[in-house]
């Protein structure tokens, strides 16, 4: 599959130069680039790179000086990493989902499959279970009873889409990713010892958590249009609401949502982040990895919390945390750098001490 | 002056960001050096002990503080004329 200059720019909605009937086959780092590639060089540091490459097309930023580069076309781009978005959906690789029905899946014959839905093999549909239309299902999947999936959904090998479960438009499920968990929920017949501990008693004999009841998840998850899940991703379903996820969110791999939470639109989970219990997280949001968000707590909308942070309280709107507890980047920054310098600090103070007492041999 | 004060300051920068000196210039930005808010604040906090000063840097909104830290060079400009405003 080849593209000429011309297509790929109109792809890109950007301005082409030169020959812009060359056929190129595929992106490639400007370093790498053979004369049937298009060198990606949106930085001006990869110049050099395409100079000695034998490509004779690139993608470049606006302004620059293609000719000077051995080129024989060239598209110029103002936000690089936005016009990666278009140009790997041009080129992304076609998945293999045929339409129909697989012979090894079973598809309860109460399931409804949408038009030019692809199921593939050993998947399971549950009773009452609905594809939209343009669904695919790819081998392994599996879709609980009356659960309802939005049309073009993507559900890609061995993830999993419990029982009730609602799923928008154009949703994609990674590898494994489990969508409808049992909440984790548990209570002790008499008060425990978490919340002796919560109110700064001892914990007694009495107090032992000698019997873990098991809370059941009435509720189900709902996942709104464009939602992407990773892989071995986790949402656990609600206790008699519904865990919910809004349109345009991405969740990476490796994240465990609670049970009855609600996560807004447009937010971005990333790699370990994990959420507790019936937490709220804003629109817009952005996790990054590791991030750990306590329970029953709210994280207003726009805030962006750094890396391995610890959120164990209620964050205002547009935020900017990092560290463990989490306080404005800043604050961190400071605390970090003053941290580094404390054996220092405990040196100069045992000097301190030592002149200071020379002076005042009675203290 | 300056360029005794432009001299520590590089040399502030390039133990931070692990670079030879000579790669850490006049008109090199905390971005080309690969300095990201964290270290910046340590740098801060190494001028305000080699220096002596106090420097007015607000970590949180590095942008809107009143001390330049668009480059090595503006860096050490800020420094002299904190300097000069304490003697």
């Amino acid at each position: 599959m080849t593209y000429t200059i011309s297509q790929i720019a109109a792809a890109l909605s950007a301005e082409a130069a030169g020959d812009v009937a060359l056929q190129v086959a595929r992106p490639s780092h400007p370093g790498k680039a053979g004369p049937t590639d298009i060198a990606l060089a949106m930085d001006p540091r990869y110049f050099d790179a395409v100079k000695e490459s034998s490509a004779k097309a690139a993608i470049l930023p606006e302004g620059a000086p293609w000719e000077d580069l051995g080129l024989e076309a060239a598209i110029f781009v103002g936000r690089s990493r936005y016009a990666l978005s278009k140009l790997t959906t041009a080129f992304a690789h076609p998945i293999h989902a045929p339409a129909g029905v697989h012979a090894s899946a079973v598809v309860d014959e109460t399931a409804s499959l949408g038009e030019g839905v692809s199921v593939g093999p050993l998947c399971v549909v549950g009773p009452g279970a609905t594809i939209g239309s343009g669904g695919r299902l790819l081998a392994g999947a599996t879709i609980g009873e009356n659960a309802a999936i939005g049309p073009d959904a993507l559900i890609h090998s061995g993830a999993r889409v419990g029982a009730r479960v609602r799923i928008g438009a154009r949703v994609i499920l990674q590898p494994n990713a489990v969508v409808g968990s049992d909440g984790f929920s548990f209570v002790t017949p008499e008060k425990g010892s978490v919340e002796t501990a919560k109110s700064g008693e001892a914990i007694t004999d009495e107090v032992r958590n000698v019997e873990l009841a098991r809370i059941h998840s009435l509720g189900a998850v709902v996942l709104g249009d464009d939602v992407e899940v990773g892989a071995n991703t986790s949402i656990d379903r609600g206790t008699m609401i519904d865990t919910t996820v809004g349109s345009g969110t991405k969740i990476d791999n490796l994240v465990q949502i609670g049970h009855n939470v609600q996560v807004g639109e447009h937010c971005m989970l990333c790699g370990h982040v994990g959420i507790a219990g019936s937490s709220e997280i804003g629109d817009r949001v952005v996790l990054a990895g590791k991030v750990g968000i306590a329970d029953h707590i709210k994280i207003g909308e726009d805030s962006v919390i750094g890396a391995n942070s610890g959120v164990g309280a209620n964050v205002p709107p547009r935020s900017v945390l990092l560290g463990l507890p989490a306080l404005p980047a800043g604050d961190t920054a400071r605390i970090v750098a003053a941290q580094k310098r404390l054996p220092d600090l405990f040196q100069t103070v045992r000097e301190l001490k030592k002149r200071l007492s020379a002076i005042e041999p009675t203290r | 002056m300056s360029s005794d004060t432009e001299l520590k300051v590089r040399e502030i920068i390039a133990e931070q960001a692990m670079l030879d000196l000579d790669a850490v210039k006049s008109e090199s930005t905390p971005e080309e050096l690969g300095l990201d808010s964290l270290a910046m604040v340590e740098i801060v906090f190494s001028i305000e002990e080699t220096f002596d000063i106090s420097v007015p840097f607000n970590a949180n909104e590095p942008a809107s503080s009143e001390f330049d830290i668009s480059n090595v060079g503006a860096i050490a400009t800020a420094i002299d004329a904190l300097k000069a405003a304490e003697a």
